[in-house]
């Protein structure tokens, strides 16, 4: 920007050296710009206007002199109305960069919550390989010999109906044996009663009353002796039905004995198979959840380094409140009020200087190089 | 149960840092934004210790220092001065005004933990 005096007669005069409005005008530019260094994007218009305004306080040496009382009049209005502007921007700006920030930690800290939670829900465990699952499906045969308890009940009982089954079979072959005993008893009775008719009638010839009555019992024993072989005869059928039954029972259980201690084999060998497959499976889950608890770690060392970033925010907050501070200090100047570090440049700025809470300001303002510190604490 | 922390700053999102670590920490913490706001907060609960900025609008950290020192109460809260303050002349404040640590940020947050683990009563 140039400035023009009104009239333009006079010839160009040497142009007058920038006085001290000029010099703080652009270190107040220079501050502005060094924040708009650091901290990026809001700070470009900001830089750019205060550029303008330090052109238009030191001007150029070949453009035609105007009167100085005139620059310093229209330099004056100028700032008046300027800086109030930039410090409503720089506030605001601040105010927007802090509401931000705030609302990114919290998502942040927020995340951070619930890692620790999903990482309590998991331990570090210890894996389980190959060798640990043959351990371990040895160290719980007792766990298996129970599951295959009941099969071994059930052969036990098995076992147990075979050996009453041939008791039984036994006790049959004794029974027919009477049987055919009561048989022999009924023919032997039978033919004492053939022997006792005949005995009796030769009695009966010689006449008398015994003759009778012993012709009576031999009858009476004729039909015993009958029944008895009927019932002999009935018990054997009967019995001969039961054998046979038993007999197939018998052969039945024979069948299932040659299978029983294959099925035993079975049973137990799916068994153990089955845990090697269930520890198997939580071997892999156990390997899973290992790495997800380094992850997890990993996820949370990243957002602390995180969060330790967000506080640039504090430092941001603080340097622009130091360059709104004193763009209010100049305005209240420009506008009349009494200001003792006015009297000139260095004043204003080793004021400015004094304000500065760190040591990157200072840095910015003297224009040395600064130095990285480590976090410091010191205990009193 | 667990501990109590008071933190003091003029800047939400710098609260929510250190609020975070310590929580994390397994501690409880209170918020304040400035030193006239821990003030009125003080009588609301026991603290085991307070960590504070300098620079806040109200009343400063090293303002407050002084109150509560005075304060029979809280006469031996340790308290702990967060700030980016880095000035021996600040510190050697701090220090005279009763500070038992100075933390310059941006600060580690296992560090702060630890220094408040350390002095936390």
């Amino acid at each position: 920007m140039t400035v023009h005096s009104a009239g333009n007669a006079r010839p160009p005069v040497p142009a007058p050296r920038a006085g001290w409005r000029g010099a703080a005008g652009a270190a107040l530019a220079a501050a502005v710009v060094s924040a708009a260094a650091a901290q990026g994007w809001p700070w470009a218009a900001a830089a750019v206007a205060s550029a303008a305004l330090a052109g238009a306080l030191i001007r150029p040496r070949q453009q035609p002199a105007p009167s100085a009382p005139l620059v310093h009049t229209q330099a004056s209005g100028l700032a008046r109305q300027v800086v109030p502007v930039w410090e409503r921007n720089v506030s605001s700006a601040r105010l927007h960069a802090e509401q931000s920030m705030s609302a990114l930690t919290e998502s942040f800290g927020a995340i951070m919550g619930q890692m620790d939670q999903a990482l309590q829900g998991t331990t570090a465990g210890s894996v389980i390989d190959g060798e640990t699952v043959d351990m371990l499906v040895e160290r719980h045969q007792p766990e298996i010999n129970e599951l295959l308890a009941t099969t071994r009940e059930i052969a036990a009982v098995k076992n147990d109906m075979q050996a009453g089954v041939q008791n039984l079979m036994e006790s049959l072959v004794e029974t027919a044996r009477l049987s055919k005993e009561v048989q022999a008893i009924g023919r032997a009775t039978h033919l004492l009663a053939l022997n006792a008719s005949v005995e009796a009638a030769r009695a009966g010839t010689s006449g008398g009353a015994s003759a009778a009555g012993f012709a009576a019992v031999a009858h009476e024993v004729r039909m015993l002796a009958g029944q008895s072989r009927d019932a002999g005869q009935a018990l054997a059928r009967h019995l001969a039905r039961m054998q046979e039954r038993v007999h197939a029972m018998k052969r039945q259980g024979d069948r299932l004995d040659n299978d029983d201690d294959e099925l035993s084999l079975q049973a137990e060998q799916r068994a153990r198979a089955l845990v090697r497959a269930l520890l198997g499976s939580l071997a892999e889950v156990s390997r899973s959840q290992q790495n997800l608890h380094q992850a997890g770690h990993l996820v949370q060392a990243e957002l602390e380094r995180i969060l330790m970033s967000l506080q640039a925010q504090d430092r941001f907050s603080q340097m622009l409140g130091s360059v709104t501070e004193d763009m209010s200090r100049m305005h209240a100047w420009l506008e009349g009020a009494d200001d003792e570090a006015a009297v000139s440049a260095n004043k204003w700025l080793e004021r400015l200087d004094s304000t500065y809470t760190m040591e990157e300001m200072r840095s910015s303002h003297h224009g040395t190089a600064q130095v990285e510190k480590a976090a410091e604490v010191e205990f009193f | 149960m667990s501990k109590t922390i008071m933190v003091v700053d003029d800047s939400g999102s710098f609260r929510t840092v250190v609020k975070l670590a310590l929580q994390k920490a397994g501690f409880a913490v209170v918020e304040a934004v400035d030193g006239k706001d821990a003030v009125s907060k003080l009588s609301a609960q026991k603290l085991n210790l307070i960590v504070c900025d300098v620079n806040m609008p109200n009343m400063d950290g090293l303002s407050f220092l002084r109150h509560l020192k005075a304060t029979a109460a809280y006469k031996f809260t340790p308290v702990i001065m967060l700030t980016t303050e880095s000035q021996e002349a600040k510190k050697n404040e701090g220090r005279a005004a009763g500070a038992r640590a100075w933390i310059t940020k941006p600060f580690q947050p296992s560090q702060l933990v630890d220094a408040v683990t350390r002095l936390c009563v």
